[in-house]
């Protein structure tokens, strides 16, 4: 046996212990990185060699520097984080929302209705006072106030939502990006022996861990062991080195969908966690659904209210906009509130310019639901002494008295409820309802009584209008926008609740993947410490062998 | 099983960050003093909250009716009683112009007076109150009694004006409009007037006539009082019903001061714990030993 092959074996030593060395030393220097999976090297003794017939050893080597990771535990975490970021980002979105809804300091809303019958509880006490009137109106220019802005900061709220899914969009779609580049490199690397890819794959899996927080995927390797990524509904977002882009389209009724951006087509499932999928579920959810509610409620506000108001004669009365080529009970006519229109009559009461009925009992106008359209009723009227009706380019019936004035009773189709003529509010929805135009003109036009069905007199103070509006208070009404606010209050308490449940599972398991693929220093200490032994031993074999060597030359010499 | 640094850090910030939350809410519901403050700290309890609100609004609004069917109804009374009163004034005139020694100036004096009184009972059955007449029915702007060449006239109508005190609730705030009584009383009255002015010695039928009149208008004034009387015990129904919504709502939405401090003391004590072994725990690490 030759000395230098001492020599030899004691070189791949420090060689090996170096290379060791390098991989403890990643270690402790990322062992704050997040994502990072610890490796190790993995020494084993190099090829024996056969010298005559003894077979010797030739020194050690790194065989490997392995990465120590859970696959199974790396998908449950992946999935994890995707459930954790859904439900945290909706708890976050709600709560940004809660202004919206208030408080019980300043319940807005709430507040705005329980004045708004207030008002008119006052005005049925005191039919005949011009400021109990005023009060009505402000508080009725209040509460549709309230409405529209609610319904328009609900409105803000989801178009803000849809950036922000835009931009996540742009995101995700770099990360896949990130993440071929990363498995063509990795392709590249591993085509050789040994070759130093472990980075590559800690930084694919926390880009992978990052994808998760935006969308939910799963994860396969395909036959040549290359990463596949899918969508929840099958579609694949990456195979191998191709990405395919994701884009966001809005239909007509405003919703939401996350479309494969080259062929359009919807990409299923990609509501069901991350932060995409809690922003498409608040958009097309959960602020669509408090927009309808408040849409309907509003409406049924502005109807029933109308229906209840008592008579006031004036001169000149507008109607809401409507399709003069649809009947005025038509559900397609622009007014939401129009189906609600059916076969009946109301009365039209006329003065004369000293204010005495031009004919007691007033004059019956017919309406037949499905057929009666806005001109019918314009001609009805203009049949009518001193009225001219007719209907102008928006729809709207504009109506005129000649020397005298007009009011309105005994409404049985709903037409005048539903149109706002002679009523406190027009508008069939959040968005639209506002004080009708002879309230938002003159106090006076808040009528607290009815005008008498055989004299066509009105009492100045008959409050029996007033009071039936009043005990609108003791109907449904309140108690659904009650519901409504309470709901979106069971709506955020159950997104802060499964946040909470959600981040404990992912915790549990960033634990679990910690106890695993973490760094722990002092063992990487003690490693460093063996290395450094095993690195002094092969110089002290070194030295003891040069030595040797210069024993052997001695004797020459 | 293997424990990392960075899992310890881990695990101390998740209870730091759970701990702080829980501090932080239970230091708003100490200064607040409200356990419920928005729809989702307990949406049940919000709703609830929302209807007693709603109640408590109802209920001030109640209080402000009854005051002014109060006040209204002690008006009609007033106005009544002092109509009775002028009833009064007139019998005992007339009785005192049916004896014969009367003097012809001393009927016309009489005369005079019984005009004067019909005079007073016109105002007091036209009296207003905030602008409204108060015997007129709903007609309020009407000036509902008037005395013309027939007789006495009623310009008001029959409706009876009443105060709506909660939903589905109203109350009487007066009497109705056009009633027999008053008409009676007017009638009797300008009977006297009239009698006396034509030197009439006998006045039994307006005697009569004065008395029956004024016990009508006795009645109606008796009516008015029990209506004030029923207003009054509905007043401090409504007070009592307004202290249970007080009570109620403090109950529902308040915090339980004594426990939620010792919930808070208990939870910075246990931050503190988290700190203090967190700092052991990292004080014991192999790095701290090797030199």
């Amino acid at each position: 046996m030759s000395i230098f092959r001492a020599l030899d074996a004691a070189a791949s030593a420090l060689i090996a212990q170096q290379r060791a060395m390098d991989v403890i030393s990643n270690n402790i220097a990322n062992a704050h990185t997040p994502g990072y999976a610890r490796e190790e090297a993995l020494l084993a003794p190099r090829a024996d060699e056969r010298i005559g017939g003894v077979v010797l050893g030739r020194g050690v080597h790194v065989a490997a520097v392995r990465r120590i990771v859970d696959p199974l535990l790396e998908k449950a975490l992946t999935g994890a984080e995707a459930q954790t970021r859904f439900w945290q980002t909706q708890a976050e979105a709600l709560q940004n929302l809660s202004p919206i809804f208030g408080n019980l300091a300043q319940t807005r809303l709430a507040d705005a209705l329980n004045r708004f019958f207030s008002a008119w509880q006052g005005l049925a006490a005191q039919p005949a006072d011009p400021v109990q009137k005023a009060l009505v109106r402000d508080a009725a220019q209040t509460l549709a106030d309230t409405i529209r802005t609610t319904r328009a900061e609900l409105v803000q709220a989801g178009d803000a939502l849809r950036t922000r899914l835009g931009d996540g969009i742009a995101r995700v779609n770099a990360i896949l990006d990130e993440i071929a580049q990363i498995n063509a490199e990795l392709a590249r690397l591993e085509s050789q022996p040994n070759a130093p890819a472990g980075n590559l794959r800690n930084r694919r899996a926390a880009l992978l861990q990052e994808l998760a927080s935006w969308i939910p995927f799963q994860q396969v390797q395909n036959p040549k062991g290359e990463l596949m990524l899918a969508t929840p509904g099958g579609g694949l977002l990456l195979a191998g080195t191709n990405a395919r882009h994701l884009a966001v389209q809005q239909n007509a009724q405003g919703k939401l969908t996350i479309v494969w951006a080259k062929t359009g087509a919807p990409a299923q499932g990609l509501d069901q966690g991350g932060r995409i999928g809690a922003w498409l579920q608040l958009h097309n959810t959960r602020i669509a659904g408090y927009l309808q509610s408040l849409d309907a409620w509003a409406g049924d506000l502005a109807f029933r209210v109308n229906a209840l108001h008592g008579s006031h004669a004036q001169a000149d009365w507008t109607s809401a906009a409507s399709n003069p080529a649809l009947p005025i009970s038509d559900p397609a006519q622009p007014n939401a509130l129009a189906a609600r229109v059916v076969s009946g009559s109301f009365t039209v009461h006329l003065y004369d310019a000293t204010g005495a009925p031009v004919q007691p009992g007033g004059y019956a106008i017919t309406i037949v639901q499905g057929t009666t359209t806005m001109n019918d009723i314009a001609a009805q009227l203009s049949a009518l002494p001193g009225v001219i009706a007719q209907v102008d380019a928006a729809g709207r019936l504009v109506i005129h008295v000649q020397n005298g004035t007009l009011a309105f009773g005994q409404d049985t189709s709903g037409f005048l409820a539903a149109y706002g003529l002679g009523g406190v509010f027009q508008g069939h929805d959040a968005a639209t309802i506002q004080l009708a135009p002879a309230v938002a003109a003159s106090a006076d036009a808040i009528a607290p009584g009815y005008a008498d069905p055989t004299t066509s007199a009105i009492a100045p103070a008959d409050g029996t209008a007033a009071q039936a509006i009043f005990w609108l208070a003791s109907s449904d009404l309140p108690t659904r926008l009650d519901a409504w606010i309470a709901g979106f209050g069971t709506d955020l308490q159950q997104a802060q609740t499964r946040a909470q449940s959600a981040q404990a599972a992912r915790d549990a398991l960033a634990q679990r993947r910690e106890q695993i693929s973490g760094v722990n220093t002092d063992e990487e200490m003690i490693a460093m410490m063996r290395a450094q032994r095993a690195f002094e031993a092969a110089a002290k074999a070194i030295a003891t062998t040069n030595r040797m060597l210069d024993a052997l030359m001695g004797v020459i010499r | 099983m293997r424990v990392t640094q960075e899992g310890i850090l881990q695990r101390a910030l998740a209870g730091a960050t759970q701990r702080w939350s829980e501090i932080a809410r239970l230091e708003e519901a100490v200064a607040s003093g409200k356990r419920v403050r928005s729809p989702g700290d307990d949406p049940s309890a919000y709703r609830a909250a929302l209807a007693t609100k709603r109640a408590l609004a109802l209920a001030e609004g109640a209080k402000h009716a009854l005051a002014l069917a109060e006040a209204r109804l002690a008006a009609s009374e007033s106005a009544l009683h002092e109509l009775g009163n002028l009833l009064t004034r007139a019998r005992a005139l007339a009785v005192r112009m049916t004896n014969a020694a009367v003097t012809a100036a001393e009927r016309q004096a009489a005369a005079a007076e019984a005009q004067h009184l019909l005079s007073e009972a016109l105002a007091a059955a036209n009296r207003r109150w905030q602008g409204e007449a108060l015997f007129a029915g709903t007609n309020t702007s009407a000036t509902p009694y008037a005395l013309q060449a027939g007789g006495i006239v009623y310009t008001g109508d029959q409706g009876q004006r009443t105060i709506a005190i909660a939903p589905g609730r109203s109350v009487a705030a007066g009497i109705p409009g056009g009633t027999a009584e008053l008409l009676n009383a007017l009638a009797a009255l300008k009977g006297l007037a009239d009698a006396l002015a034509a030197g009439k010695a006998n006045l039994g039928a307006e005697i009569g006539a004065l008395t029956a009149a004024h016990e009508g208008v006795v009645r109606r004034t008796a009516e008015a009082g029990a209506a004030l009387a029923s207003v009054r015990r509905e007043q401090a129904v409504w007070d009592e019903m307004r202290t249970a919504l007080v009570s109620e709502q403090a109950r529902r939405t308040g915090a339980d001061l004594p426990a939620t401090i010792a919930r808070l003391n208990e939870a910075r004590n246990a931050l503190q714990a988290l700190y203090l072994a967190i700092t052991r725990m990292q004080s014991l690490s192999l790095v701290n030993w090797l030199r």
